[in-house]
């Protein structure tokens, strides 16, 4: 069985683009829910005893819920810092930078 | 004899019973049995049973299933791209029928058959490509897709699936680079009256706020950027680390950009410490170490299109670089303190393996005044950058520098 391959002579036409950056694809029911309605007894128990920052439960038998504690959602949220940029000049860098501001170096 | 009960199995059989004949005659030459195969108006007793277990046994849906059918034994064999020829076809039958059903109902089905011929094109692309050819199927499957949204987009029901092939078509273009082909899409989920974005799901509202937050950083619209990166960082299930992960290599930039740094446990957190010696750098007011970041990962920042944005942050590091350099002055002079004499940044500079002369720094110092990132004005001839007494480094908050 012959295949004919054509030697490709301008390889960007026929170059094919990847995308490294591609999200995953959630689940149908992936999504955060603020009321249960369904198993609340077993669910106020295992809160109790568990104390989880999520929670998988099914509602039924082939179906499955996936909850999580909106806290966890915002860790990643609130590790950002606006106020960095501060009067502090003690740290190694400045303090090198200090140094070398006073030293009396001859240019070559 | 129609109308007696034939069974599956019974029907099955009758039905590869005939496509064995119909096989073997052509296989063999055999034009007699050949005729006798197609003889529809001989009523022969062996065609009639036939039609019989084919009534029986209705394919109600022939134009969806036929071409299904081929598709699945395509795929089994590994031929892609006659896989996903027959899949479309089965699928524009598909949306025929889907159109016609009132309700919503089958809408998760749909979605099942948008991802799969998005993820099959990409398959038989490769094929193609494999074997010398143009790889058309991935904007074959392009197309479809733009065919579901007209389907979707409109008053009832069915409209909140508007958003699920929204992202499946991002994906494409994303992978394709046409990513201008969002425009259309973007346009009409944001100014059509029939959406309402807040009914969508939040799954499909994270990945379409992911990959329209990547268009605003293309576009160096960093508040937008921001805005729609942090939505999504801010509702994505926490689980999905690689997920949160993408998002963060976004948004990092366009935070850097507006003044806001990620503390390191983040970066560390979830592998993004590429941009650990750029963070740095920008709170130290060190040049050098984000010059050697830039180079060190200058790979992956042009891959990810974020290169030049941290580029630009130079700006800020000069910046930051000055304002110490005035502290210092002030610690130990603070009459003078005002007054930054162009030879001491030189100084600062070269010390940072800069090799920049006075004209060159001047040059400098006149861009962070005019982009507001410095208050104060040029005494020219004696070298001297003269610093408002009142809040000479004013702070971004929150915006982007002034282009």
């Amino acid at each position: 069985m012959d295949k004919e391959t054509k030697v490709a002579t301008e390889e960007p036409k026929i170059d094919l683009f990847e995308d490294d950056d591609e999200f995953e694809e959630f689940e149908i029911d992936e999504g955060h829910f603020t009321f249960l309605f369904c198993k609340l007894l077993v669910l106020s128990m295992y809160l109790i005893y568990n104390k989880p920052n999520c929670l998988y439960i099914s509602s039924s038998s082939d179906q499955a819920i996936f909850l999580w504690d909106e806290k966890e959602g915002k860790e990643a949220t609130q590790q950002w810092e606006d106020d960095w940029d501060d009067d502090d000049v003690s740290d190694d860098f400045s303090l090198q930078l200090r140094r070398e501001l006073e030293s009396n170096n001859v240019k070559t | 004899m129609a109308g007696s009960y034939i069974s599956m199995g019974e029907a099955h059989h009758r039905i590869t019973d005939y496509l064995n004949r119909f096989s073997d005659a052509v296989s063999y030459q055999d034009v007699s049995s050949l005729k006798t195969l197609l003889s529809l108006s001989s009523n022969s007793p062996h065609l009639l049973s036939l039609a019989d277990a084919l009534n029986a046994h209705n394919n109600n849906y022939p134009d969806i299933v036929t071409p299904l059918f081929r598709s699945f034994q395509n795929y089994r064999i590994a031929h892609l791209v006659d896989s996903y020829v027959a899949y479309e076809k089965a699928a524009n039958s598909f949306i025929q029928e889907f159109r016609n059903w009132e309700s919503a109902w089958a809408l998760e089905a749909l979605f099942v058959v948008v991802y799969e011929i998005r993820v099959l094109a990409e398959r038989a692309d490769r094929e193609l490509a494999s074997n010398g050819k143009t790889p058309d199927k991935l904007k074959a499957a392009g197309s479809y897709l733009m065919k579901v949204f007209g389907v979707l987009a409109g008053k009832g029901p069915k409209r909140v699936g508007a958003l699920y092939v929204t992202c499946q078509l991002f994906k494409i273009y994303f992978k394709l680079g046409t990513v201008h082909l969002c425009r259309s899409v973007i346009r009409s989920i944001e100014t059509a009256r029939i959406f309402d974005f807040e009914e969508f799901p939040v799954r499909d509202k994270v990945t379409y706020m992911y990959y329209t937050g990547r268009l605003e950083v293309f576009n160096e619209n960093f508040p937008a950027a921001d805005q729609k990166l942090s939505y999504a960082l801010m509702h994505c299930n926490p689980r999905r680390e690689a997920n949160i992960r993408m998002i963060l290599k976004y948004l990092i930039p366009v935070k850097l950009s507006i003044g806001i740094l990620p503390e390191n446990s983040l970066l560390v957190k979830y592998n993004l410490v590429e941009y650990s010696d750029v963070v740095l750098a920008m709170r130290r007011g060190d040049l050098r170490l984000l010059r050697n970041a830039l180079q060190k990962h200058e790979d992956r920042f042009l891959r990810s299109g974020v290169y030049l944005v941290l580029e630009k942050l130079e700006l800020q590091v000069y910046q930051r670089l000055v304002k110490k350099i005035y502290i210092i002055q002030k610690q130990k002079d603070p009459a003078k303190a005002h007054q930054v004499k162009l030879e001491v940044i030189v100084k600062a500079l070269k010390w940072l393996e800069m090799d920049m002369d006075v004209d060159e720094v001047e040059c400098i110092m006149a861009i962070l005044i005019y982009k507001n990132l410095m208050k104060g004005y040029f005494a020219h001839k004696s070298k001297v950058v003269v610093l408002s007494k009142q809040d000479p480094f004013p702070k971004l908050n929150g915006k982007p520098v002034n282009s």
